[in-house]
Parts: structure tokens; C-alpha cells; sequence
């Protein structure tokens, strides 16, 4: 166990030394102020994270953990009745269809003239983009479940809490937290977007004031720390993943 | 004793609904075994299913036990599908207790049971791994640590042993019986395999071509008897079985 952790934590480490190295040699030949060097962007942001970038990190993983929350509260339930009741199905399945396709970010006025450009209009977005993909994996995690598992717990008349319990709920774990790497990956690109309106906090807003100050350090260590968020969440859903489906 | 009156059930294809089994009659007592054969298709899982309580539609007919309805939360129904319904999720210990949890019978009751079981079935060393990390005759010894830890009225099994080689098969479908000599279990089970029914069934009932009747309920005297398969009237029993499902099928 101590081994594999060893080699992927090194694996991840000769992947990032990897990538410093090609961001210096083109820093290099492109000699621009538009391309910094690394080191130089790494003790800029060394310099201001814990006074500037720190807040607007919370701000932007805030809104991501929110809209994730909410979207796993809600997308999984509806999810499992839609996959588990066919009637449910009928219902909601081309309500789904209809509304997935639509490009979420379109959204974004509508959502902040509805609810103002505070908070709630980014965490909607959020949640919007995310719910789909949590309700489609989760629907079809329960689709794939073989009927013969049931059949041994509804013959001694199972009641739907142990259905649940020892069926529904562990064989769309997998696919929940596949879904959720995924569509954060998406949220956190559109949370750039969204905290580029009505904010003065996030790390959308960092980035973007710092490129119009003219100031590409801080442009650079944002978007480092905005990479670092994503690589933080997908640590934790590998580790959600390796912790409760440990019998993949 | 099961008893099962005028039993059809009938499935949804695409467009209609296609009979499965038609007019089915027959009783199994109480603590014996059941085997039922037939060709494919012939609704040997759905009359399996039937008495199991989990087809829920498209099905007429009565079936009793001990004179009640039959009712998967009133009595104890251990089943064993084809694929051993061992959970993925749930480690060797878990699966074992399922059926106990399920029925919320207290584990503690069944400490004892359950240690016998687990060392006759040979999984002391395998408890707390996953079904996947198990080979075929293991899950199936799982299985029947399951079924038996419960100590269900009724068990069904579905080809319990057909997913196995020649060898387990023999060799589990022996740890079969020594557990079920001990329980005397009312058990009917589906097999593919003649010489499985002729081994494990005290009544063997052989099933038409789709739409599944009975077509031949018979005793069978050489239940249990290994010694006997040299046996000039071993082998014209089943000689006599094959030809009657070879019949059945040419026809």
C-alpha cells in the first residue's frame, strides 16, 4: 500500500516536473513578458497567497463546494428513482434529455437578472452543470445492476430502505464519483467564467483583473492556484473512490 | 408443503405478452428436495420466480405454503440465481449475513451456525475479502453459507451449480447435499443437468418445450445414492429421462 502511494506520488511529481520544464524552455525561447518564468511565478505567488489569493480561493471553492453539495443531494435521489421506478423514468427522462443538451453558461444572464450576481446566480450555474451528469450516470449505474442481486433479498421480502442500502446506493457510487471528477472539472472552467461578473472575489476575478492590470505574475499564480483546486478535488474523489470501492 | 395450483405466468416481449409457463400443478413436501428440468425456454426460472413471490405480474394461479399464501416477508425464502447473487460490495462475512440482516434475525443467535458453515465450506481464511477476488466455487460456497445461515422454510436455486467445471460442480453439489442432510430444507431447483437432478432430487418434475407444462413428474430412488451411478438401473433411469427431454424437444 505504502509503495503505491509512493510511486503515485512520485508519478505526480515527475508530471509536474515535466510540464515546469517545457513552461521554461518555451519561456525561453519566447522571451515575452506574456510568458513568465516559473520560478519567478511561483515566488510571486509564494508572496501573495496568504495575503490576496487566499480569499479569493475560498470564495470560488465556497461556490464549488455548495453547488457540488447540492447537486449530489439532489441529483442522487432523482437519479436512483428514475433508474430504479420506470414510471419515475417515463417522466423525467426526456425532461433530462431536453435540458442537458442546453449550454449552461447561455444561462448566466437569465440566472442573474433572476437572482442577482451574488452568490446564488454562480452556485446555480454550478449546480446546473453538474446535476445532469450526476443524475445520467446514477440512472444508469442502477440500469446495469444484473436483476439476479435483487432476487435474493426480495425473496425474503426486502423493504426499500434494504434495497437501498446494500443495493442501489454502493453500485452508483463508482459512477457518482466518476461523474463528479468530470463535471467539477467542467464547473470549475464555467466558475471562472461566472466570478468574471458582479464579483470582486473569486479566482475568476483575480485572474482577470490581474491580465487587465497588466500584471502576468498574478495572472499566473491564479491560474496555478485555480489548476491546484481542480488537482485538490480530484485527489479527493480518488481517494472517496479508493476508501468505499475498494471491491472494484 | 408447496403446493401450486393452475400456475401460468406469461412475460411482456416488445409487442405482446408471451406465456411461460401454462397451467402448472403440483406439490412439493415438506423438507424434500424438488428438481426441475426441461428445455431452454421452457419457464423453469419463472416458475421459480413465481414461488419465490418476485413475479409481480402476468401470472394466475395459486401457490401455498403449509396452506398460507405465500408471503417473501411472512416466511423465509433463500434464493440462489444462477450467478450466486453474491453482492460486489459487500466483503465474503457480509454476503454470508445478508439474509440474516435482511430478516433482522439476531447474528448473535448464529454465531455458532455461522462458524460451522464458514470452516465445512472451507472460507475461515476468505471472510473479508470480495467476491471478485474469489474463483467461481468459492462464491457458490458463499452462496450456500448464505442460504443455510439463514435456515430458510423454502429454498430456490436457479442452476445453482451450472457456472461451474465439471469438477467443482461435482464437488460443491456433494457439500450441497451434506449441508442439506443436515437442514432438510424444502428446496426445488432448476438444473440443466440430469444427472445433478437424479443426484439432489427426491422428486424430479420435467418440463414441456416453451410454453413450460409438466410433462412427467416423477420419484426418484436414487436420490443421494453416488454409490449407485455404475448401476445398470441407474444409468436406464436416466437413460429413460434423456430420452424423454430428447422427445420433447424433436418434437
Amino acid at each position: 500500500m505504502n509503495n503505491k502511494v509512493n510511486t503515485s506520488f512520485l508519478s505526480c511529481l515527475a508530471g509536474a516536473a515535466i510540464i515546469l520544464i517545457c513552461w521554461e524552455i518555451f519561456a525561453l525561447i519566447v522571451n515575452l513578458p506574456i510568458i513568465p518564468h516559473p520560478v519567478k511565478v511561483f515566488q510571486k505567488l509564494y508572496m501573495i497567497f496568504g495575503t490576496t489569493i487566499s480569499a479569493h480561493l475560498l470564495h470560488s471553492l465556497y461556490r464549488i463546494l455548495i453547488g457540488l453539495s447540492c447537486a449530489v443531494l439532489i441529483g442522487v435521489p432523482l437519479g436512483i428513482c428514475i433508474g430504479y421506478f420506470p414510471k419515475i423514468e417515463r417522466l423525467f427522462s426526456p425532461l433530462v434529455y431536453l435540458l442537458y443538451p442546453v449550454p449552461k453558461v447561455a444561462l448566466l444572464p437569465i440566472v442573474m437578472l433572476l437572482f442577482g450576481t451574488g452568490d446564488t446566480s454562480k452556485v446555480l450555474i454550478i449546480f446546473a452543470i453538474i446535476i445532469f451528469q450526476i443524475v445520467l450516470s446514477i440512472r444508469d449505474s442502477i440500469h446495469d445492476i444484473s436483476e439476479e442481486l435483487y432476487y435474493p433479498l426480495k425473496s425474503l421480502g426486502a423493504s426499500f430502505n434494504d434495497i437501498f442500502f446494500d443495493i442501489l446506493w454502493p453500485a452508483s457510487l463508482p459512477r457518482l464519483l466518476t461523474a463528479l471528477r468530470i463535471s467539477t472539472a467542467t464547473s470549475i472552467s464555467v466558475l471562472f467564467f461566472t466570478e468574471t461578473f458582479g464579483t470582486k472575489y473569486g479566482l475568476g476575478y483575480f485572474i482577470m483583473d490581474a491580465w487587465l492590470r497588466v500584471n502576468y505574475l498574478e495572472m499566473y499564480a491564479g491560474i496555478i492556484v485555480l489548476s491546484l483546486l481542480g488537482l485538490t478535488v480530484f485527489c479527493i474523489f480518488d481517494l472517496l473512490e479508493k476508501t468505499f470501492c475498494s471491491w472494484k | 408443503m408447496i403446493t401450486i395450483s393452475n400456475l401460468s405466468a406469461s412475460y411482456h416481449s416488445d409487442t405482446e405478452l408471451v406465456p411461460a409457463i401454462t397451467d402448472i400443478s403440483c406439490s412439493i413436501d415438506t423438507g424434500t428436495t424438488c428438481a426441475v428440468i426441461g428445455p431452454s425456454g421452457s419457464g423453469k426460472s419463472t416458475f421459480l420466480r413465481c414461488i419465490a413471490g418476485l413475479q409481480k405480474n402476468g401470472y394466475s394461479g395459486k401457490i401455498t405454503f403449509n396452506g398460507e399464501a405465500v408471503n417473501p416477508s411472512e416466511i423465509n425464502i433463500g434464493f440462489m440465481p444462477q450467478r450466486f447473487g453474491l453482492l460486489p460490495w459487500k466483503t465474503v462475512k457480509e454476503n454470508i449475513e445478508l439474509g440474516c440482516k435482511i430478516k433482522n434475525v439476531p447474528l448473535a443467535s448464529r454465531r455458532k451456525t455461522e462458524e460451522i458453515l464458514v470452516n465445512e465450506l472451507g472460507l475461515q481464511d476468505k471472510l473479508e475479502r470480495y467476491p471478485i477476488q474469489l474463483s467461481g466455487g468459492e462464491q457458490q460456497r458463499v452462496g450456500l453459507a448464505r442460504v443455510f445461515l439463514l435456515r430458510p422454510d423454502v429454498l430456490l436455486m436457479d442452476e445453482p451449480f451450472s457456472a461451474l467445471d465439471v469438477i467443482t460442480r461435482e464437488s460443491i453439489q456433494k457439500v450441497f447435499f451434506s449441508l442439506w442432510k443436515d437442514a432438510s430444507v424444502t428446496t426445488v431447483f432448476v438444473t440443466h443437468f440430469i444427472e445433478e437432478a437424479v443426484f439432489l432430487g427426491q422428486q424430479i418434475i420435467v418440463f414441456s418445450k416453451h410454453p413450460g407444462k409438466i410433462l412427467s413428474t416423477i420419484q426418484n430412488p436414487f436420490f443421494g445414492r453416488k454409490d449407485k451411478v455404475q448401476s445398470e438401473e441407474y444409468l436406464k433411469f436416466v437413460y429413460n429421462l434423456r430420452l424423454l427431454l430428447e422427445k420433447e424437444l424433436n418434437e
